[in-house]
This record gives C-alpha cells, sequence and structure tokens, in this order.
C-alpha cells in the first residue's frame, strides 16, 4: 500500500504499477511520538502524520512539497526508515514551463519506484485510472454543505452529516474533491512515456481544483457559487498558514452561513466542535424557516402550551426559566450545578416550579441548553441559539451579543427576530476571557469585585503587552515590584481584555447595538473600556445570566426546536 | 522599551487606526531624522564599518518610503540587482517590520492584521506587512516581486498585499530541490520578471547597470566570505541590530555600491582588530534586536559575543556564474535556506567550526515553520559535531511573544555552561 497526504499526489502514477494506493486520513488520540521528535509549533496535520506513521508501521509514504510542515516532517520521517519516503516537488505556478517541470518530477518518480519496487509502469493502466478520476461532465445540483479550508476527512464529515442529517456534505478540503476536470487532451495512439507524463502533469496541476497553495486561487471562488451550496463549514489547523487568510476573504464574499472551525485533527479537537457545529445546523434551518414558511415541526399547537420551561446547564451554575403562553417570566431560579447536570436541572427546576407556584404536569415543553443540554434528557438547542432569542427578549433592539464567560467568549450577532446570523468563538485559549481577570486578580491578591472597581481611577497607561495568561502574570507581578499603581495595572489589564474582545467583534463583524453577557459582564471597568474602543454604549442587564434559559423557554413555546 | 519610543509608538498606535497618511508621514520622518542622527552622531561604540552599516540600511528603507508609486515590494530571499539596474528602489517586507518595531509601532500593524482575521499564529514579520498594507500606512508600490523561498507566508502575504493595493505581482517560484534544473527555471523566470517589470513600470532595464550591481554583489560576497578566519580570533565590536543589518546587506541590498563599500570597511576592521578571547556565538536565525536584557548581554563586548550570524552567510553561492541572471538565480537555489533541512544544519555547524564559534543560538521566531521545525534537527546535527546548541523560542518584531524572563535564564544558563567549559 502506498500512502499519500495530498490531492496533487500522482495516485494515477501509482495504479500504473498496479500498486494500491491510500490518503491518510490521521486522528490520533495524542502527538506522543511527534512532539518528541519535532518542534510543538508543527501543524497539527503533519505531527498527525508523524504519528500515524509510527502508529500504523507505514513503509511506503509520498509526501507533497505542500508546505514548510510538510518539508519538515519530510525532514523528521527520514530518521524513522520507511522502505520508500518520497518528497515530491510540487510547483506554484501553472504554466507551460511548470507543467515541464513537474512532468520531469513524476518521471524521477516512477523511477524510484521502479528501482525500488521491481515492478514495472504501465502508462495504459495509468491512463485508465486517471479516466476514471475525471469528473463527470454533468454534476448534480443536489443541495449541500461544502466542508471546506485545510484537511476535513472522516470524521469532520462524519460530525457535520449528523448534525445537519438533511443536506450532503462535500468535502473540498485537501482530503476530497480530487477529481480531474474533463482533460482537453486525448491520449495519442502509441503516446510515448514522457508525452503521457507530460500529459498527466497537466491534468493534475490545472485538472485539480486549486488548493491554497498555488499561486492564482480566483478559480477558488467559482466553489462558493454553486447555486446547491447551502452553507460552509471552513476548517483551519493551527500553525497553518495558508487557510486563515482564504477563510478572511471568504466572510466578505458568500452569502450562505459560514462556520469558522480549528482543529488539530485529533478526536478530542473536534468533540469540543459540536455546539458550533451544532448551532450552525440550526442557523441553516432557521434560515430555511424564513424562506419556506411553514415548515417548522409542529408536534403541539402554539395555542395548546400553557407553560415552557428553559435550563440552562453550565458547567458552575444551572439557571432556569419558565415563560408562560405570553412570554412573561413566571419563575426562575439559578442553582450551583453540583456534582451532575442532572441533580442540578431537577433542583433548579423545581426551585423554579415552587417560585411560580407551578407544577411539574404544568410543564408542556422543557427545552436545555448549555454545556450539560444532552446529558438531560430533554430536547436540546445550542446555548448560541439560545443566547441570541434570550437577548433579543432582554434588550429588544440588539444586534451583536458579546458573551464573555469564564471559559471562552464568543460574539453571536442576530437578526430582527433573534435568529443568528453568525458567531465566532475563542474557547482556544484563556486571553481575554474570565479566567485571564480572575487569575490578574490571583495575582494583585484581590477579589474580582475589587478588581472590576479600582481600575476606574487609572491615572498612567500601563500596558500589558502579553496576552497569554501565564505571562501576563510574571508581567503583572514584576510590574507590582515596580510599585506601580494597582488602579493603573488593573486599567491596563481591562484594556488588554477589551483589544482582545473587539478583535473578536471585528471578525465577526459585529456592530451596534451591542449588549455585554457572561460573567465578565459584571466587570463594568471592561466594559467602559470596551465602550471607549467601539465608541458607543455597551449594555448589560442585571437578568443577563438568564440569557440561555430564556432563549431555551422561547424556543419551547414556539415548540419548534 | 525606551521612554521616548514607547510614547512614540503608543501615538502610532492611534494613528495608525485612525489616520494612516499621517502616520506613514511620521514615521517615514522618524526614520530620516534617525537617519541623520545616525550620519551625523554615529554610535562611538562601533567600530567606523557597523557605523556606515547603519546609515546604508536607514537608506533602504527611507528610499522606498519616499517614493511611493515608484518603488518594489519584495521580499528579504529575493535577488534584487535586476531593481538597482532599473533603478526602482525595492523595499523588503521584512525590513519593513524590523523598522517598524524600532520605532515601537508594531503593534497597531499586528492589531490591524489580526482584526482583518489573520491567525495570530502567522509569522509577525508578515503580519506587520499585512497590518501596513491594510491600514493604509505602508505607500502603494509600483510592483510587487517575490521568491517562493524562505516560506510560506511569501506565498501568501504579496499575493494579498498586491490584490489590496491593486498592483502587479510577479512570482518567483525557487523550486524546492536545488539542482542546476532549477537553476535553469529561476534564471528563466528572473529573465521574465525582468521584462514584466520593464512592461509594468515603463521603465528600461540597463544592462550595463544590471552588470555592475551584479559585479558588486560578487565582490561583497567574496570580502565576506574572505573574512570568516579572521572573525575566528578577532573582535570587532558589534550589536544585535548590526546583526540583523549585515543579514540584509548580503540579500537585499547586494548589489549596491554601498554595499560593497562596507564589505570594504569590516575587512579593514578586521585587520585592524586585535585578538580577542570571550565566548562567541554564532546566532541561526533572525533576533530580537529589541530585547533589553539580551542587548546587555550581546551588545558592544565581546564575553560573549555573536561572531557570525547564519543570515548573513546564508546566501554565498554561485560567484562562479558569469551570466547575471544566471548568478542571481543560482544564489537563491542553493540558498541554505532552500531544500531538505539537512542542507542547512549542515551549513551551520560548517559555519560555527570555520568561525570557531564556542556555542551557537538558534532562535525559533514565533510561528516559523522553516525554523521551528528545524529545530530538533539542528540540535541533533550540534549535539553530533560536539558545539552546545541552544534552542530559545521569541519573536523577532512581536514583543508579547518574546517573554524577558523566560529567554534570559535559558540564555544566562547556557553561557555558564559555556564558560564551565572553558
Ligand atoms: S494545501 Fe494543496 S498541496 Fe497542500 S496538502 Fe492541501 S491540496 Fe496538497
Ligand atoms: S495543515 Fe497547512 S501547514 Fe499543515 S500540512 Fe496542511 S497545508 Fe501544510
Ligand atoms: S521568520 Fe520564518 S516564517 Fe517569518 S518570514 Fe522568516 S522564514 Fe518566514
Amino acid at each position: 500500500m502506498i500512502y499519500t497526504t495530498c490531492k496533487y499526489a500522482p495516485e494515477e502514477l501509482f495504479a500504473g504499477f498496479g500498486e494500491k494506493v491510500e490518503r491518510l486520513d490521521p486522528n490520533p488520540v495524542s502527538f506522543s511520538c511527534a512532539d518528541s521528535c519535532a518542534h510543538p509549533n508543527l501543524c497539527g496535520f503533519a505531527k498527525a502524520v508523524i504519528e500515524e506513521v509510527n502508529r500504523k508501521k507505514i513503509r511506503c509514504l509520498i509526501l507533497t512539497d505542500c508546505c514548510d510542515a510538510m518539508r519538515k516532517t519530510f525532514d523528521t520521517l527520514q530518521n524513522m526508515g520507511l522502505d520508500f519516503l518520497y518528497f515530491l516537488p510540487l510547483p506554484h505556478k501553472r504554466g507551460e514551463a511548470e507543467i515541464r517541470m513537474f512532468a520531469r518530477e513524476l518521471q524521477k518518480l516512477e523511477k524510484a519506484f521502479r528501482a525500488f519496487s521491481g515492478k514495472s509502469f504501465s502508462t495504459a493502466r495509468a491512463e485508465a485510472a486517471s479516466r476514471a478520476a475525471m469528473r463527470p461532465a454533468e454534476a448534480e445540483e443536489d443541495e449541500y454543505i461544502s466542508l471546506t479550508g485545510a484537511h476535513g476527512g472522516s470524521m469532520l464529515r462524519e460530525q457535520i452529516r449528523r448534525a445537519c442529517p438533511e443536506l450532503a456534505v462535500r468535502d473540498d478540503t485537501c482530503s476530497g474533491n480530487r477529481t480531474f476536470s474533463p482533460a482537453e487532451t486525448e491520449a495519442a495512439a502509441g503516446e510515448s512515456e514522457e508525452a503521457f507524463f507530460y500529459r498527466y502533469a497537466g491534468l493534475l496541476l490545472s485538472g485539480l481544483s486549486p488548493c491554497m497553495r498555488m499561486l492564482n486561487v480566483r478559480e477558488r471562488e467559482k466553489m462558493t457559487e454553486n447555486p446547491g451550496l447551502k452553507g460552509i463549514v471552513y476548517h483551519t489547523i493551527k500553525f497553518c498558514d495558508y487557510y486563515s487568510f482564504e477563510y478572511t476573504g471568504l466572510r466578505n464574499r458568500v452569502q450562505v452561513p459560514l462556520l469558522k472551525i480549528e482543529t488539530d485533527t485529533t478526536p478530542q479537537s473536534s468533540g469540543q466542535l459540536k455546539t458550533r457545529i451544532e448551532a450552525f445546523a440550526e442557523t441553516m434551518r432557521a434560515l430555511k424557516r424564513k424562506e419556506k414558511p411553514g415548515t417548522a415541526g409542529t408536534e403541539m399547537k402554539k395555542e395548546e402550551i400553557r407553560y415552557a420551561a428553559g435550563v440552562d446547564s453550565g458547567s458552575t451554575s444551572t439557571d432556569v426559566v419558565i415563560l408562560d403562553r405570553n412570554r412573561h417570566i413566571v419563575g426562575s431560579a439559578i442553582v450551583p450545578t453540583g456534582m451532575s447536570a442532572a441533580s442540578g436541572a431537577e433542583n433548579a427546576l423545581q426551585e423554579a416550579l415552587k417560585a411560580a407556584g407551578l407544577t411539574r404536569e404544568d410543564l408542556d415543553v422543557i427545552i436545555s441548553t448549555g454545556y450539560g443540554r444532552d446529558a438531560l434528557g430533554f430536547p436540546s438547542v445550542t446555548e448560541i441559539t439560545c443566547h441570541a432569542k434570550g437577548a433579543r427578549y432582554l434588550f429588544g433592539d440588539v444586534k451583536t451579543i458579546i458573551d464573555i464567560g469564564g471559559q471562552d467568549s464568543k460574539i453571536i450577532r442576530i437578526d430582527d427576530e433573534g435568529n443568528v446570523l453568525n458567531f465566532i468563538m475563542n474557547d482556544k485559549c484563556a486571553a481575554g476571557t474570565g479566567r485571564f481577570l480572575e487569575m490578574q486578580a490571583r495575582a494583585l491578591m484581590i477579589s474580582l469585585e475589587e478588581m472590576s472597581s479600582r481600575g476606574k481611577a487609572w491615572k498612567n497607561e500601563v500596558r500589558i503587552s502579553n496576552m497569554c495568561t501565564v505571562f501576563a502574570e510574571s508581567e503583572v507581578v514584576s510590574l507590582v515590584a515596580q510599585n506601580t499603581d494597582i488602579a493603573d495595572i488593573i486599567h491596563g489589564l481591562n484594556v488588554s481584555v477589551a483589544e482582545k474582545t473587539v478583535s473578536l467583534i471585528r471578525r465577526g463583524k459585529g456592530e451596534p447595538a451591542y449588549v455585554m453577557t457572561g460573567g465578565v459582564s459584571k466587570n463594568s471597568g471592561v466594559v467602559s473600556c470596551l465602550e471607549e474602543k467601539l465608541g458607543c454604549p455597551v449594555r448589560v442587564s442585571e437578568y443577563s445570566q438568564l440569557c440561555g434559559a430564556i432563549g431555551a423557554a422561547l424556543i419551547g413555546l414556539t415548540a419548534a426546536p | 522599551m525606551g521612554g521616548i519610543v514607547e510614547k512614540f509608538g503608543r501615538a502610532m498606535d492611534r494613528l495608525t487606526a485612525s489616520k494612516p497618511d499621517t502616520a506613514a508621514k511620521v514615521l517615514r520622518t522618524a526614520y530620516k531624522a534617525f537617519g541623520w542622527k545616525q550620519k551625523h552622531f554615529p554610535n562611538k561604540l562601533l567600530p567606523p564599518s557597523k557605523q556606515y552599516l547603519a546609515t546604508v540600511c536607514m537608506d533602504c528603507m527611507v528610499k522606498p518610503l519616499s517614493n511611493p508609486g515608484a518603488y518594489v515590494l519584495t521580499s528579504l530571499f529575493t535577488p534584487c540587482e535586476l531593481f538597482y539596474a532599473m533603478d526602482l528602489p525595492p523595499m523588503c517586507a521584512e525590513q519593513y517590520s524590523t523598522y517598524a518595531n524600532g520605532a515601537g509601532a508594531e503593534h497597531g500593524f499586528i492589531e490591524a492584521a489580526e482584526n482583518a482575521g489573520i491567525a495570530e499564529t502567522y509569522c509577525s514579520y508578515h503580519k506587520v506587512v499585512i497590518g501596513g498594507v491594510l491600514s493604509g500606512v505602508m505607500p502603494r508600490p509600483a510592483a510587487i516581486v517575490n521568491t517562493s523561498l524562505a516560506c510560506d507566508a511569501n506565498n501568501l502575504t504579496f499575493r494579498k498585499a498586491a490584490e489590496i493595493f491593486d498592483v502587479p505581482q510577479f512570482y518567483i517560484d525557487i523550486p524546492f530541490r536545488p539542482s542546476e534544473e532549477a537553476v535553469d527555471y529561476v534564471e528563466d523566470q528572473l529573465r521574465e520578471a525582468g521584462k514584466w517589470l520593464e512592461k509594468v513600470t515603463g521603465r528600461r532595464l540597463s544592462e550595463e547597470k544590471l552588470h555592475e550591481a551584479v559585479d558588486n554583489s560578487r565582490r561583497t560576497m567574496q570580502i565576506l566570505e574572505g573574512l570568516l578566519p579572521l572573525r575566528r580570533e578577532r573582535f570587532v565590536p558589534s550589536e544585535l541590530t548590526a546583526e540583523l543589518y549585515e543579514a540584509l546587506l548580503t540579500h537585499n541590498a547586494l548589489g549596491l555600491p554601498e554595499t560593497l563599500h562596507y564589505a570594504g570597511l569590516l575587512e579593514k576592521d578586521y585587520q585592524m582588530a586585535a585578538p580577542a578571547a570571550g565566548r562567541k556565538i554564532l546566532w541561526l536565525h533572525t533576533n530580537p534586536f529589541y530585547q533589553k536584557p539580551l542587548k546587555d548581554l550581546f551588545n558592544y563586548g565581546q564575553d560573549p559575543r555573536i561572531i557570525l550570524t547564519e543570515m548573513s552567510y546564508d546566501a554565498l553561492n554561485g560567484f562562479a556564474e558569469t551570466d547575471p541572471y544566471r548568478f542571481m538565480a543560482a544564489r537563491v537555489v542553493y540558498d541554505t535556506y532552500n531544500g531538505p533541512v539537512k542542507r542547512r544544519t549542515d551549513r551551520a555547524v560548517e559555519m560555527a567550526e570555520a568561525s570557531g564559534a564556542d556555542g551557537a543560538v538558534l532562535f525559533c521566531h514565533w510561528g516559523c515553520k522553516e525554523t521551528c521545525g528545524a529545530a530538533v534537527l539542528m540540535q541533533e546535527a550540534f549535539d553530533r559535531a560536539g558545539i552546545p546548541l541552544l534552542v530559545i523560542n521569541g519573536d523577532g518584531v512581536d514583543r508579547r511573544n518574546s517573554p524577558d524572563g523566560q529567554i534570559m535564564t535559558r540564555m544566562k544558563a547556557f553561557l555558564e555552561m559555556l564558560e564551565m567549559r572553558k
């Protein structure tokens, strides 16, 4: 078996040898091997390849000269004793000179493999294989979600399919989409091997839709113009440069819902995406309902519902809100989640029912949301969709929600009906979250409450240059050692959180009116820095903690989760 | 950061975001003023060659900035003799970022780039350039010409810049495997680039000037190569910044008569220098020239001292080629940054041995896969050669990624270790 990593790998050349080819689809659980023999800043895919070679005991591997990471992977794998490890240079341009050069490289590979395997190469077999890989002239126009960006693979495809079973998923990343556009050149009778390779090189370079590594990427725009396209999941890999670049442009260009996800190829990293992918599917469904009203699921008529409850199961607290059919809050509760999400939810429900003077039988619907939403046995909706509905309920004309919690921060843009237009999330590092402020408060030996008020008395501008929690902490400690005024330091920290947040807002294309929810919204120092940076007011409500639960209950009332 | 630079930097951050035209003007004026100061009140701690070096580099920055619409934006590894032969001043992207940091102004550019969605892990040299382009502070060039060497960022930054500026771009692809075939291919591209530039700028490429420039390059490279043994025993004061200047001179500024003049001055300085003891460091890749404790450690003194920076000796190839295009092509194709990392590690060990380095430092610039990816193999190569190597992580431009404490603990421990070995 010959393994490859990229769609430009000449699979048909190996078919010409009668060899089987498989593209690696690695999802290692850890990078223990890669981290011991390569720098941790290598991209996740490169590390996954190293891991996979080691785990599967791969003997034959073709790497393509894709990027710095692949070059370094090649350098690293050379020490691992494979039988046939080949690095195929790949031009960036796709002109005549490049095709000629690439053809020569393919011939070199053919020669090297012939010498290694002792097998013979047949152009007829290779030709047949490349004909089999031609794109059918009439591509079907079914509705689909495109998974694009860097190396997708089966794990991500499966996850999207599960969240959105009604649509097909097309893999337009390096891992899929390997069909040639119908060739203009036909094999001439009695074609020489050299002529075949020239034609085949042209097919690979120009017949495949270009990846971001190629110089001219205009053609990629076509991928987003297909009428069947209903949504795009854009995948990037940490430390991969190519694809974040395209996303920047795509965001401004496409009309369909767009979700950016980042993984390092491990199952853990893709597991964390569940909420986002589900919220994305919910957004697409909401859009569809808007297009074709009357298609909402209606198991129970709206008039029949008396009371609906929303349960927001978070890691520290579980919040419940009960609404009557006129959307009035009749009861609510906030209780610590405790040991299990289920018991936390039960306690909160009981408390809210008590406050409302109702019994469990009065509740016609219960919708759960939050991190623990799937553990409760109720129909569930992601906290992103719920937050949007809840904020709309609480604040009326809000356009952008800034939610900064303890562990993550998100920006959600919503339309007039509280539907999510788009959202972005940062949950990879503590920078700019409540946790960042908590750690710094600890370093300053003050409480969070004190931190929230004292920063306002600042006099001199202090810049905290490190966003990384650990580095910032040592910066804070050394500022204290230099006798810097605590108020100035706190202000510096508030500014750095505000900057980080504004950058997230810009990326999410947020616009006023803004509201802020989540634990950090209680920190008035951060809120006022944010207002200054945005140049407009940011509203906060004392009920903002109930936002998610309210949204869930509202969705319950419409009976169309 | 010094107080004045810090204040200037904060003001620049605000201007970058609100009044890019003013920001550009302020920056240009600041560089000019600083260049004037370097010329008339040179740093007395440095020898004549290095004093001169600083002014040449400042000129390389000020010229393009003063010629909006009439300069070429380019990458560090692009041979620039072509542009000199057309009187088109090149502006090296990496130099632009380094100078932005020198003015304390990198933060505003980085913020502009990150706000536009450029990944945090993207190389900060390139992030600053993108920020400069996006914010409108960098003046519009006449054209962009860049190579694929030495890293992926070159495939992205320049394409994006061309798109935003709406100027034509010429991309010189450097095949991964150094070979004569690759030289042929690059030679063809360089010829084509010359004709292309004539067409898009309306200027004429003077073959005579090209020959002159190439001749300057050749002679500069020969002098530098010849200095290697002298670096071993003698002490010529340097500083972190000067090490970067020299890297610029052996890339983009190759071909200028001033660069050749510098090489001559440096040769003289070495010839007149006294023999010296002290720990000698070979520095691999770029350096965080702004980092105060590191400056205190290495600037001007002889123990420890940086005797050689890899980036000034990676491109000394292809002297023998007589055709100017082939000469330039061979230089990039055989650059040690091209091809399998073994070429780079072999050459680094060779440099360490030739210059008698007691130890080497590999600076892993944040997000630089070219270097971070080579770290483990570099370590193995130096282990085999019995020369101590320290790998440190930091950032040549973005202060946020270069924590003083961590770098200094490692650096000091390493130097202590070298002391014990002596
Ligand atoms: S980016 Fe292009 S060259 Fe790289 S792996 Fe993907 S398809 Fe292959
Ligand atoms: S994810 Fe990006 S950096 Fe990694 S191998 Fe693929 S293209 Fe290269
Ligand atoms: S530091 Fe590294 S990533 Fe940045 S431009 Fe240089 S080679 Fe490229």
